[in-house]
């Protein structure tokens, strides 16, 4: 859309430029604080002044001697990756077969998927750890990762995707000859591209972040970064230094994968807006 | 587990839900849901349509730094988010009673608490949403924009009449996703920062059933409440979903 331009138009798009540059100093500062207070020194920890000075890297130290960091950080990775691979795969394909084929019952079973989305995890996770103790799974990086291999948010995101595909060009496909299989992999998939990196980061995100189900599995405790945390968590009190150091530690490795990723995601955006 | 109660007849069944509902606290921890849910709607529909109103105005590197910043508290581990939280909100030396000049003790009294957990979730939560919305805006052809603009609509009509009602079906999303999920969301804060308290001020279901029933791995009274969660969520998701195919616009 072409912009008017004018004193109007400028005074807006500033207005704009202060109104997201406040709320996004307030999302952001919890997390500088978190890393701000991590780099005092112990002494300093309780001090209020906004920049840690001077740096020390005691509280991390603290960290290293009281957790396996390097261990856990693989293993955290290894979950966080099976796990968004999976669902990202499940959910190409149960939103392809949805958005791309009228068949008896798809209202159905989408609902069906929409469904598992009503049961909170604070319900089935009994009955799934039953299942993973039978399959002797307990305490492995399986157990963790195979009850969260489909997810209802990746099936309804993809099936609004390939929705949103010109039917066109999955008719010209068919034209030209491809099966359904070879449509999804070399026509649909090459064009979700930027909507499946940014779905597979936001899942790798969620599944690096999880805490409950990983707490439940590995009772070996403290086999994920997240668990490491509560080792500085007490009833009298936190040990500030060490708890914001493995917190930042934990949040870390997302952040760097953030930085490098987002301007693909961006202007995956972008292009898809463009089409 | 209870071995005498697998073998139930029906009576021995429904006895799991006369447990259910008599749990002390049910029925307020089921209000308190709902209050949390619609608590957390400004921050999961609300605010990120406006941003993503807002960002159309911003152009290059500043709309990428904003992103950013708006998106980074959803990269923060619940558990993380929840420790540094439990810093700021600390009554003597936290920041947040620095920068407002209060002497609040945020986790320890019922309104604050409520407060600080709607709050840090939806903190938490802005981001997806920001980005969900984003992704529907991109999708939206500029064309329609445009050519209602060159028949003389005003910006305010071509986003109230145009685009946010092409937008329907992500915003239908998004607070289906808030009904579904909000507990779940707050659930790593409550159990992290307040514990369901003070004097159970915080207690959302999902935490009463974390807390009585599967504290004692009490396999009939989780059972019975995940059929009271299908049937009550499955009412509001099918409303939900049906209102999506009746005000969706697809432009293909």
């Amino acid at each position: 859309m072409d912009e008017p331009v004018g004193e109007r138009s400028r005074v807006r798009t500033v207005a704009a430029h202060v109104a997201l540059g406040g709320l996004g100093v307030l999302c952001a500062f919890p997390i500088y604080w978190l890393y701000a207070t991590s780099l005092r020194a112990p002494e300093d920890v309780y001090s209020p002044a906004p920049l840690p000075w001077p740096l020390s890297v005691q509280s991390y130290a603290d960290a290293f001697r009281v957790l396996d960091v390097g261990g856990l950080l693989l293993n955290t990775t290894v979950m966080a990756a099976l796990i968004a691979l999976g669902q990202l795969l499940t959910g190409l394909l149960a939103g392809y077969a949805f958005a791309a084929w009228d068949f008896r019952g798809t209202g159905l079973l989408y609902l069906a998927f929409v469904a598992t989305w009503l049961v909170p995890f604070q319900v089935t996770m009994l009955p799934n750890y039953v299942l993973l103790a039978r399959l002797g799974v307990l305490n492995t990086i399986a157990g963790v990762v195979l009850p969260s291999l489909c997810t209802a948010l990746a099936v309804m995101l993809l099936r609004q995707h390939v929705q949103a595909f010109p039917r066109e060009l999955l008719e010209a496909a068919r034209l030209d000859g491809r099966g359904s299989w070879s449509t999804l992999w070399t026509v649909v998939v090459p064009n979700l591209r930027p909507a499946l990196a940014a779905l597979g980061i936001l899942l790798f995100v969620n599944a690096w972040n999880e805490y409950f189900w990983p707490a439940l599995v590995l009772q070996r405790s403290n086999a994920v970064l997240q668990l490491g945390l509560r080792s500085f968590m007490g009833t009298e009190g936190n040990d500030w230094g060490p708890l914001m150091a493995t917190a930042g530690l934990a949040c870390l490795p997302v952040l760097v994968l953030y930085l490098v990723l987002q301007r693909q995601i961006v202007d995956g955006f972008v292009r898809s807006g463009l089409r | 587990m209870e071995p005498a109660a697998d073998h139930a007849d029906g009576a021995g069944r429904a006895r799991h839900y006369a447990r259910l509902f008599a749990l002390p606290d049910f029925g307020a921890s089921v209000g308190r849901t709902v209050l949390l849910v619609l608590a957390l709607l400004p921050f999961t529909v609300a605010v990120p349509v406006l941003v993503g109103l807002l960002a159309r105005r911003v152009r290059g590197r500043a709309a990428v730094v904003y992103q950013a910043l708006v998106f980074s508290p959803l990269l923060i581990a619940p558990v993380a988010g929840a420790a540094v939280w439990q810093w700021l909100l600390d009554p003597r030396s936290g920041a947040v009673n620095q920068v407002l000049g209060t002497t609040t003790n945020w986790l320890q009294e019922p309104g604050p608490a409520q407060l600080a957990i709607v709050v840090v979730t939806g903190w938490h939560v802005l981001g997806f949403a920001v980005l969900v919305v984003a992704a529907g805006l991109a999708g939206i052809d500029r064309d329609y924009a445009a050519a209602a603009a060159l028949d003389g609509a005003s910006r305010w009509q071509v986003t109230r009449w145009v685009t946010l009602p092409l937008l329907s079906p992500t915003l239908v999303f998004l607070a289906l996703v808030t009904v579904l999920l909000s507990a779940q969301w707050s659930f790593p804060l409550v159990d992290t920062l307040t514990g369901g308290g003070p004097s159970g001020a915080t207690t959302t279901v999902h935490y009463l059933l974390w807390d009585y029933g599967f504290g004692s791995f009490d396999a009939g009274l989780g059972a019975a409440a995940g059929v009271i969660f299908f049937l009550g969520f499955g009412v509001v998701a099918a409303g939900l979903v049906a209102l999506s195919d009746r005000v969706s616009f697809h432009d293909s």
